[in-house]
């Protein structure tokens, strides 16, 4: 197995983003620019030292008509002459983007890198947003009409029928990451939602209801990477992998090959165990896949993550906090900025500044997920030693 | 809607791809699905422009092939008998095979 190389230690200087939203009114470019000012001023640093820009943002010419939102971003922090390019992983562009930058310091092309991902949802309409989200899924899948949270169902069907787990244990789920969003002042939905509100939720795909999915929003989120280990988090290991495209393609619709995959390499590059891990960020699109993706790290074994769900092990008082930042139910889901925004919760648990939901941690992993896995990555960062 | 085997090692599979995934053969053939059992369903409650609405959708396997499709008995059940036969409109101006009970 090939893993990245960390010849150059990475740390984390400064992070920042906006607060996620349905609607935030503006465009994503200002969205960027927001979250990177944030980002540069925390680490105290002028744009001017900055050697690269990476954007993550998965659709933008179709969401907003506009392209090129790296160069408009660089132009206008006034970080003349880095090198700036966007990437695109869909719903893991932000992670993706992420990966790039680290690869960029990592490798000495960059000592200082400001890695941005951002989207605005809400300026197309509903039809439009949609088809742009529906056009992940293999053609042949897409025929059926199959959309993401029909793939969701499916699993979700399957691995309470296999794993006989009543349908509370999603809900579960739900309830604890908008009770973690309702103490978080950038989240999207900052109320709690109870195990029963959530059952009695309306049904999207049987036996998803509205609480277990993840809304579409607008945001941005931004972190500033650089050489060496003198800042307060380094990053320890930073891997993707792909996997099937056709979900059907899966020897089993409950495996998540490109997560399982991912999670390895990471930990083989960090040279840490899972029971190192303190706290996650886990890409819970739908709250089915928290369990799975959990499962599939090595977290828990296989059939077993909804119980310590139900038991509380992955509350913020848990053995395993499990999305202290309300996840992507709860925080909201703006395509290219969830996996940065994922990174930069991850920092303030690891400097003890994530007022009203700190947990004890001085290790972290955030896991990314483009389409219903067909990409992911994963992120392991580290108090400074 | 068939499979795909690869001629040269045996592997199969149900969605086009221009290479084998076990050995990178472009030597293919098809296989007929014939008899499968139903995996996983659910019913999609919002669905695109042009899909019906609800659309109850499975996951079938075919031996060592599997299947994402619409189902056309809305009580279907994961462990029933199924093919995938018909001719049904699955989106506006496509039409191809359902999941009926085999």
């Amino acid at each position: 197995m090939r893993v990245t190389n960390m010849h150059t230690p990475v740390s984390l200087g400064g992070v920042g983003m906006t607060r996620f939203a349905a609607d935030a009114g503006d465009d994503v470019r200002t969205l960027l620019e927001r979250a990177s000012t944030r980002a540069l001023d925390d680490a105290g640093l002028p744009p001017t030292d900055l050697d690269a820009v990476v954007v993550g943002n998965m659709a933008a010419e179709a969401f907003e008509e506009l392209s090129g939102l790296h160069n408009a971003l660089t132009a206008s922090l006034g970080a003349h002459g880095a090198q700036a390019d966007r990437v695109e992983n869909t719903s893991a562009s932000g992670a993706s983007a992420f990966q790039r930058g680290v690869q960029a310091v990592a490798s000495g092309a960059a000592d200082t890198v400001l890695v941005a991902g951002g989207e605005r949802m809400s300026a197309a309409s509903t039809e439009t947003a949609t088809g742009v989200i529906g056009s992940i899924v293999h053609p042949e899948e897409y025929a059926h009409g199959v959309t993401l949270p029909s793939f969701g169902g499916l699993a979700a069907d399957a691995y309470l029928r296999r794993h006989d787990a009543p349908y509370e244990a999603l809900a579960a789920v739900s309830a604890k990451n908008h009770g973690n969003g309702a103490r978080n002042e950038y989240a999207q939905f900052q109320k709690q939602v109870s195990v029963d509100e959530a059952a009695d939720s309306p049904l999207v795909a049987d036996p998803l209801r509205l609480y277990d999915c993840c809304p579409t929003s607008d945001g941005a989120a931004a972190v500033v990477l650089h050489a060496g280990d003198e800042g307060d988090v380094v990053v320890r290991a930073c891997e993707s992998a792909v996997g099937t495209h056709a979900v059907a393609d899966r020897d089993d619709p409950l495996e998540i090959a490109s997560v399982r995959t991912a999670g390895q390499r990471a930990f083989e590059t960090a040279g840490r165990q899972r029971a190192a891990v303190d706290v996650a960020c886990i890409h819970d699109a739908f709250t089915v896949l928290e369990l799975l993706e959990l499962e599939e790290l090595g977290f828990y074994d296989t059939g077993t993550a909804w119980r310590a769900a139900m038991d509380g092990e992955t509350a913020l008082d848990g053995s395993l906090p499990v999305n202290p930042g309300g996840g992507l139910k709860a925080r909201g889901h703006p395509l290219g900025a969830t996996g940065v925004s994922q990174l930069v919760e991850l920092v303030w648990q690891l400097r003890g500044e994530a007022d009203g939901r700190q947990v004890a941690c001085e290790t972290g992993l955030a896991v990314n997920v483009a389409g219903f896995g067909n990409n992911a990555v994963c992120t392991l960062l580290e108090v400074s030693a | 809607m068939t499979a795909t085997e690869c001629v040269d090692c045996g592997e199969a599979w149900a969605y086009d791809r221009v290479r084998c995934p076990a050995c990178g053969s472009r030597d293919f053939e098809s296989r007929s699905l014939d008899k499968g059992e139903l995996v996983s369903a659910t019913v999609s409650r919002v669905t695109p422009p042009g899909v019906r609405e609800p659309n109850a959708l499975g996951i079938a396997r075919f031996g060592d092939v599997q299947v994402t499709a619409q189902l056309a008995d809305d009580d279907l059940e994961p462990g029933d008998d199924v093919v995938l036969a018909g001719d049904y409109e699955l989106r506006e101006g496509e039409r191809g095979p359902r999941l009926e009970r085999a």
